[in-house]
């Protein structure tokens, strides 16, 4: 066993190979298909790829529209960072919720993380897909985020009803993409498929980004799930008998919808800090995200269902 | 290319041990994370695992997908970061081994500049062993590490590593090489590892032979120094070069979109091959026009930007240029463009090459339909031999030619992969059918001796006073599109424009007696009046096309035969109960009582509308107002 520092030597000459391999895949996908639309969610990787995609595209504003979709349990201060994005970028935001879901008042404590995520995530997502009539939809995924994302392609074919095929996927040579679509398919793109999640916080300092100040430690009303601790965000949050929110200081690493999302004790106040964390962290990104708890393969299945 | 992303693929044959190498690898790199080593443990306690009891097996590390692991067999690459001693990184992509997964491990080894090729010890060299060989040597991976296996499972490691090195140096030497289609590796690097015990994988270990590298993770280390020497000399030299010195006329920016802000206009695109720099004068193929570089976005103001950038490029002068066009040094004037290509070509497809059908080409942005006419050879990958006159089926490697329906540059797949290597898709199933890597462009008899002609459509067109082009109406029997095209053709005759009417009726009666109404014949009956209308239009005249050609795809094979502006598809939407009432020709009546399966359009087989016409008619609306719509597009155009 050795032990290697993940610093990134030649670090910047990555970020460069990185990014014209990004905005190349963002220009393939916006030039290549006749209905593209960036899937936004707010958080670190969806900023960088938002930069990115201004980047491609520059003086021009950005020329597609940018989804989210809103589950009504997003942190109070991913909202506020969304729609202030959304004016300095000159954005074309679309907002979907499940009707449906929304109706039926359905929430993460009720109906658990499984239901939730299908109804309030997954349909949307396809709802939104659907009445938009997209034929490609480009998100921030990476492959060392999770093992079925290691597999996919950074263009990925979906089936009628958004399914993904994992053991009949395109073959993707060089930097020839196959845009051809049949009646129902749809493509999404990856433009970051080769990122790592300290390739993205190395960018963000390189290039002085902004980000949802929840990555940042600081004091936050919290209680133990799973032995991690959530963050009570609004009212709406209920809490098991007798339990109380108690101040900690704790950062996020990935973020969701809040009663979802675990956040981790640190003292990261900067994104020098995070870099400096992250380079000896020996757990994954996605450990804090409760929605994977269920086994191993839950996001393969989920994909396999039109997540995204 | 080079960059400083050194990206690996992992191959060799079904059971040889490769998960498990990988995951040994990144294990010990501390590449994977804690939590992901706990899920696999527990994966190893329950799944098929044949790792012992409470032990890590390793290739659930990199397993990624539920029925790999079910299996114990990977299906498709995947993807993952390497944590070099150095600090530097690797892509590591991990292939599948079995025979019908091919394709997979293709597309690995197509951006690869590494490739380790694990054979087990215990089972030599295999088919699979030389056709993943053969693969990477095909797309161009500069560097080549053996990595032999299971070297702790066999009697007399020493003995079995000295054979199998010998046998595979031999045939890696001799590797069929179809046509000079590729460069053999410049370094083929033989370790002797066992990937379960970890031996000389990320350390050293005195129970196994020495070979080239002391480990496979020291082998890597140099390759991606190497890389990163390669890039730096590179950039270090074109950096020197004084201002205003001509490049060498190597430049490949294939021009992905057009990005428009006020005044200015920015063609953007990824740097293939060669450098670009402000001040410098380019051509644009196809249309051959010269321009100079004013500014340069890489994607930041830049004065140059060499292969692997992502630019944007502003000229100094406005000219004709769009998606899938090439820009290039003005000073290149020995460009490989031909119809006729011959080429390498891997086939990834389940149905085999048909050498009648038109497929879509493409090379990064640039598309065009082409045919594969000729299949001079299929390798026989064990024996090495040519064999001709076999079908180009799944897996197989064979030497082609590809003829395209116009002429394309294409690059020698050596030169350049980007533009040099292409994909064959099937337009009705959406599949990429082939991969191809380009020898050299082929000079056919047929075209080039076709005869330039003094007097050429633009001529004629001055002579008639009005730019010819082509009306496409479409729609339903019954629609009403023969009325339509009749009174249009009436008013413009009118007018002293020359033009004639396509008629589906005539056509069936004359140019297409031989041919039924399958949906085969169909889409030979479309091409016939496509390439008739084309004849007229170079003649000058205003050809309206008045066909029932219910089939998308046959129409979008129709349009591209014409550029933009002078293609205009009509769509008469006219309701089938409307039609049906109408019924001119007694076409649905016939149908109707017709007892047999019929194949007429809106009864037994389909009409699939234009998403996007450029004129769509309410069938029902007074015919005067159709053709007028149909009149002003026409006067409309550029």
């Amino acid at each position: 066993m050795i032990s290697v520092p993940k610093t990134g030597r030649a670090a910047d000459g990555v970020l460069d190979a990185l990014e014209a391999e990004a905005i190349w895949a963002i220009r393939e996908a916006v030039a290549g298909f006749n209905r593209p639309v960036i899937l936004y969610s707010i958080g670190k990787d969806s900023t960088v790829l938002l930069h990115l995609a201004a980047k491609a595209f520059q003086p021009s504003p950005i020329p597609l529209p940018v989804l989210h979709i809103d589950t009504t349990w997003k942190f109070r201060e991913m909202i506020d960072f969304r729609e202030k994005t959304a004016a300095r970028l000159q954005l074309d935001l679309r907002v979907h919720t499940n009707p449906a879901g929304l109706a039926a008042g359905v929430n993460p404590f009720d109906h658990g993380s499984d239901e939730y995520t299908r109804i309030m995530k997954t349909m949307a997502l396809r709802q939104a897909l659907d009445e938009g009539g997209y034929d490609i939809a480009l998100g921030g995924a990476r492959r060392d985020e999770e093992r079925s994302r290691a597999k996919e392609r950074m263009f990925s074919l979906r089936g009628p009803g958004h399914v993904w095929d994992p053991s009949g996927q395109r073959p993707e040579f060089w930097t020839t993409v196959n845009t051809v679509l049949t009646p129902g398919q749809t493509m999404r793109a990856f433009p970051l498929s080769n990122w790592t999640e300290l390739d993205v916080w190395r960018y963000i300092r390189r290039e002085n980004l902004d980000v949802v100040p929840l990555y940042f430690t600081d004091e936050r009303p919290t209680v133990l799930r799973q032995g991690k601790p959530v963050v009570v965000d609004d009212e709406r949050f209920i809490f098991e008998p007798g339990e109380k929110a108690v101040m900690r200081r704790v950062r996020f690493r990935t973020l969701g919808c809040y009663p979802l999302s675990a956040a981790e004790e640190s003292e990261a106040l900067t994104v020098d800090d995070i870099i400096a964390e992250l380079a000896t962290s020996t757990t994954s990104e996605r450990a804090g995200r409760l929605i994977d708890g269920e086994g191993a393969s839950s996001m393969e299945r989920k994909k396999l269902e039109g997540y995204f | 290319m080079s960059s400083l992303l050194l990206r690996v693929v992992l191959c060799g044959a079904v059971d040889d041990g490769k998960s498990t190498l990988l995951g040994r690898l990144l294990f010990e790199t501390d590449s994977v994370a804690s939590d992901e080593v706990v899920a696999s443990l527990r994966a190893s306690a329950t799944s098929g695992s044949r790792a012992e009891p409470g032990t890590l097996d390793f290739s659930l590390l990199v397993d990624g997908l539920e029925s790999e692991r079910e299996q114990g067999i990977t299906i498709d690459v995947a993807h993952r970061h390497l944590w070099l001693p150095s600090g530097r990184r690797a892509i590591l992509a991990d292939s599948p081994g079995h025979e019908q997964y091919t394709r997979n491990m293709a597309v690995a080894s197509s951006t690869a500049n590494v490739a380790v090729l694990v054979v087990d010890a215990s089972r030599g060299v295999r088919e699979q062993t030389l056709r993943h060989a053969t693969v990477c040597t095909l797309m161009g991976v500069s560097s080549l590490i053996v990595a032999v296996n299971k070297l702790d499972a066999v009697a007399d490691p020493s003995r079995v590593f000295a054979d199998i090195r010998n046998e595979l140096f031999g045939r890696l030497q001799s590797l069929a090489n179809p046509g000079g289609a590729a460069l053999p590796p410049a370094t083929i690097t033989f370790i002797a590892l066992s990937g379960l015990r970890g031996d000389n994988v990320v350390s050293p270990s005195d129970a196994l032979p020495a070979g080239d590298a002391p480990t496979l993770l020291a082998a890597l280390e140099s390759a991606a120094l190497a890389q990163e020497a390669a890039h730096a000399a590179e950039h270090e030299a074109r950096q020197a070069r004084p201002a205003g010195a001509v490049d060498l006329p190597t430049l490949r920016l294939p021009v992905q979109t057009v990005i428009r802000s006020g005044q200015t206009r920015r063609l953007a695109g990824h740097i293939a091959r060669g450098s670009i720099a402000v001040g410098e004068s380019i051509s644009v193929w196809p249309s051959g026009t010269n321009a100079t570089v004013i500014a340069l976005g890489s994607p930041e103001d830049a004065t140059w930007a060499m292969a692997g950038s992502s630019v944007s490029v502003e000229l100094d002068r406005e000219i004709d240029v769009g998606r899938g066009d090439i820009i290039i040094a003005a000073t290149d004037t020995d460009l490989p463009v031909s119809l006729a290509h011959l080429a390498t070509l891997v086939w990834l497809d389940p149905d085999p090459l048909d050498t009648a059908n038109s497929y879509v080409l493409r090379v990064g942005p640039l598309e065009v339909p082409a045919r594969v006419e000729n299949v001079r050879f299929v390798l026989d990958l064990l024996t090495g031999d040519q064999l001709s006159g076999h079908p180009l089926t799944v897996n197989d490697i064979g030497l082609v030619e590809v003829t395209c329906d116009r002429p394309i540059l294409l690059d020698s797949y050596t030169t350049g992969h980007d533009t040099g290597g292409f994909v064959l898709v099937n337009r009705l199933t959406g599949r990429t059918v082939a991969a191809g890597m380009s020898l050299r462009p082929l000079q056919r008899e047929s075209d080039v001796t076709r005869h330039t002609f003094t007097i050429d459509r633009e001529a004629r067109e001055r002579l008639n006073g009005i730019r010819s082009g082509v009306m496409w109406l479409t729609g339903l029997p019954g629609s009403g599109k023969s009325t339509i095209a009749d009174e249009l053709e009436r008013r413009l005759f009118e007018r002293g424009i020359r033009c004639y009417v396509l008629d589906g009726d005539a056509v069936r009666q004359t140019l297409s007696e031989d041919l039924g109404f399958t949906p085969a014949d169909r889409a030979e009956n479309v091409r016939r009046v496509a390439r008739t209308a084309q004849l007229m239009m170079d003649a000058g005249l205003i050809v309206i096309v008045s066909l029932v050609s219910p089939f998308r795809a046959d129409r979008d094979l129709a349009r591209e035969m014409f550029a933009d502006s002078d293609f205009l598809e009509v769509f008469v939407d006219t309701p089938l109960e409307t039609c049906i009432e109408r019924d001119p020709k007694g076409l649905y009546a016939r149908a109707a009582a017709s007892s047999s399966q019929t194949q007429m359009t809106g009864v037994g087989q389909g009409y699939e509308p234009p998403l996007e016409p450029d004129i769509h008619l309410d069938g029902r609306a007074p015919i005067r107002d159709s053709v007028d719509a149909l009149l002003a597009a026409i006067s409309r155009r550029p």
